[in-house]
């Protein structure tokens, strides 16, 4: 069951305020799905691999960092107390 | 008139592509006002683009679309065309590219008609949650299109377009289609490029067609099927003429009848429409047997659980800074996208938002997304130990016909979803096509589901069931 007090959480959590009748609302509808949903606690957790076997992805470009010391290149472009950086578009 | 017959009407001049369009544009301004099937109807934009079309068929280099009018639901971005989601959200949104599949009809010289209507980001099944009011039914004015594609379904149904793109992520093509009586088509997860489609819930969503047949479906499948280099789910699978039937061969059929999804959740019109098609393969020699699939049973709640957690991260981008709809006059920055989120959002959107941030808290969620991979994993497998014994699977589309505007209770269009999420579980490709009629005079669909990247057999056995249904 959901209540409007959890409702107002979610809403926080989520960046939707929420008026009081929405709440209300949204409490109902929510405690309907989530009764529906509940069903799913009956299924055992089991670490099985990935479904998506059957397709054969690209091969990606390796994971590797690239240099990231551009703080002294930044600076040169200091003025007062903004910086000019490289026209990008 | 199919597509391949429009193909040869345009190339033997017996028909052009500019008079072609207006015909289609004539019937939108004259019927679409009640209907609701279009967002944005193109209407010099398209006829530049028919101008084109006819200028490459005049010089003899034409290919399968040109010249053909199409429409794209409204989740699929279209460079410099309005492209709403059906959102107050993103009312104004123009977007400065085209998702890969325009831009392979684009390539083709088809014309773009208008955008479809959609239930608001896609969520929904009914087709009565676009910020731009519900799409009826064109088979019944009182009932609805069902969704969430529910323009490309109406428009393809009403003949205002031969062809339209709609999405899947839960059965989103293949509800609207049998709804309105007409064929959608749902590829395997990979086979269509997802760059361009605007993310509901990424792992399920899927780019899809609706036609008036399984072979219009599958000639444009044939123009926007192939991996992109843009969409890293996007897979290298081989490619085929899907429109390619003829070695469809109905004798050496395997089908199985899916037991789960014949019980008392279905309508028993809409079980019986579907034996009758089974007993018509099984007369053509087909060998049927019955399969069961246990995990079924979990497949609407894990199906709910995923696509919410999911939604949740993915509208996180609509705050009126990245994206979207912004409020003015707010105290903070916070208040800001708080405030430009609800008023963006429609209630059906925020309560997935909601409900997804609840099923992944830890306080409140505890393993509801766990247990529903879970029993996707287990759905999966299941399913492929089914496919050594079958070589497709039936089953009804949605467990009713069309229904009343007045009886979109939220749990029931929940359920409607419960013959068709499996597919989007599991990433196989499946297809509904029109079985038969209500004594209501109501489109009944059946969906045959294949193994993943056999559109080709399924496109075929559905052609099977056209024509000799047809006889």
């Amino acid at each position: 069951m959901i209540d409007k007090e959890t409702v107002g959480k979610l809403s926080k959590l989520s960046m939707i305020s929420v008026t009081e009748s929405e709440a209300e609302a949204f409490a109902k509808d929510m405690s309907r799905v989530i009764g529906m949903l509940d069903k799913i606690r009956e299924v055992e957790i089991h670490a099985t691999s990935s479904s998506s076997g059957y397709i054969k992805y690209p091969v990606l470009s390796e994971d590797v960092a690239s240099d990231s010391e551009i703080a002294a290149e930044i600076k040169k472009g200091k003025k007062d107390s903004t910086f000019s950086v490289p026209r990008v578009i | 008139m199919s597509l391949g017959d429009l193909r040869r009407m345009l190339d033997e001049k017996k028909l052009g592509a500019v008079e072609l369009l207006d015909e289609y544009l004539k019937k939108i301004k004259d019927e679409d006002g009640e209907i609701n099937s279009f967002i944005t109807c193109l209407g010099d934009e398209a006829i530049a683009s028919a101008r084109l079309a006819q200028m490459l068929i005049d010089k003899g280099e034409a290919k399968a679309m040109t010249g053909i009018p199409y429409a794209a639901k409204d989740n699929i971005l279209t460079k410099g065309v309005l492209t709403t989601c059906a959102s107050r959200m993103l009312c104004e949104y123009i977007p400065p590219y085209s998702a890969t599949v325009i831009e392979s009809l684009e390539h083709q010289g088809a014309v773009l008609m208008g955008k479809t209507n959609l239930d608001e980001f896609a969520m929904g099944g009914s087709g009565t949650s676009s910020y731009f009011g519900a799409t009826k039914n064109p088979k019944n004015m009182n009932k609805v299109a069902g969704g969430s594609s529910s323009g490309s379904a109406a428009a393809v149904c009403a003949g205002f377009v031969p062809v339209a793109l709609g999405t899947d992520t839960g059965g989103s093509v293949r509800i609207p289609a049998s709804f309105c009586g007409v064929v959608g088509l749902k590829p395997t997860y990979g086979r269509v490029s997802r760059y361009g489609l605007v993310s509901y819930a990424s792992s399920l969503d899927q780019i899809g067609v609706i036609a008036n047949s399984a072979e219009d479906a599958g000639y444009m499948l044939n123009v926007i099927a192939g991996q992109d280099e843009m969409d890293a789910t996007s897979a290298k699978a081989e490619l085929c003429d899907f429109t390619d039937t003829a070695k469809t061969n109905i004798k050496d059929l395997k089908i199985g009848v899916i037991k789960n999804l014949m019980g008392t959740q279905i309508d028993e019109e809409v079980k019986l429409a579907v034996s009758d098609a089974v007993r018509l393969y099984e007369k053509l020699g087909a060998k049927v047997i019955e399969v069961e699939i246990p995990s079924l049973e979990y497949a609407l709640e894990a199906y709910y659980i995923i696509a919410s957690a999911e939604a949740a991260s993915n509208l996180a981008r609509f705050d009126g800074v990245r994206y979207g709809y912004a409020e003015d006059d707010c105290k903070s920055y916070a208040e800001m996208i708080a405030k430009s989120r609800s008023a963006g959002f429609g209630q059906q959107v925020k309560r997935r938002i909601l409900l997804g941030n609840y099923l992944l808290s830890d306080k409140f969620g505890a393993d509801y997304y766990k247990r529903a991979v879970s029993a996707k994993n287990r759905l999966t497998e299941e399913l492929r130990e089914v496919f050594g014994r079958c070589d497709v699977l039936i089953s009804p589309t949605a467990p009713t016909a069309a229904y009343g505007f007045d009886e979109c209770d939220i749990l029931k269009v929940c359920k409607g979803d419960v013959c068709t999420v499996m597919v989007n579980l599991s990433g196989l490709p499946a297809i509904s096509i029109p079985c038969g009629v209500t004594s209501a005079g109501l489109p009944i669909g059946m969906s045959i589901i294949g193994k993943h990247f056999s559109e080709q057999k399924i496109i075929g056995v559905a052609d099977v069931f056209e024509k000799e249904a047809g006889k």
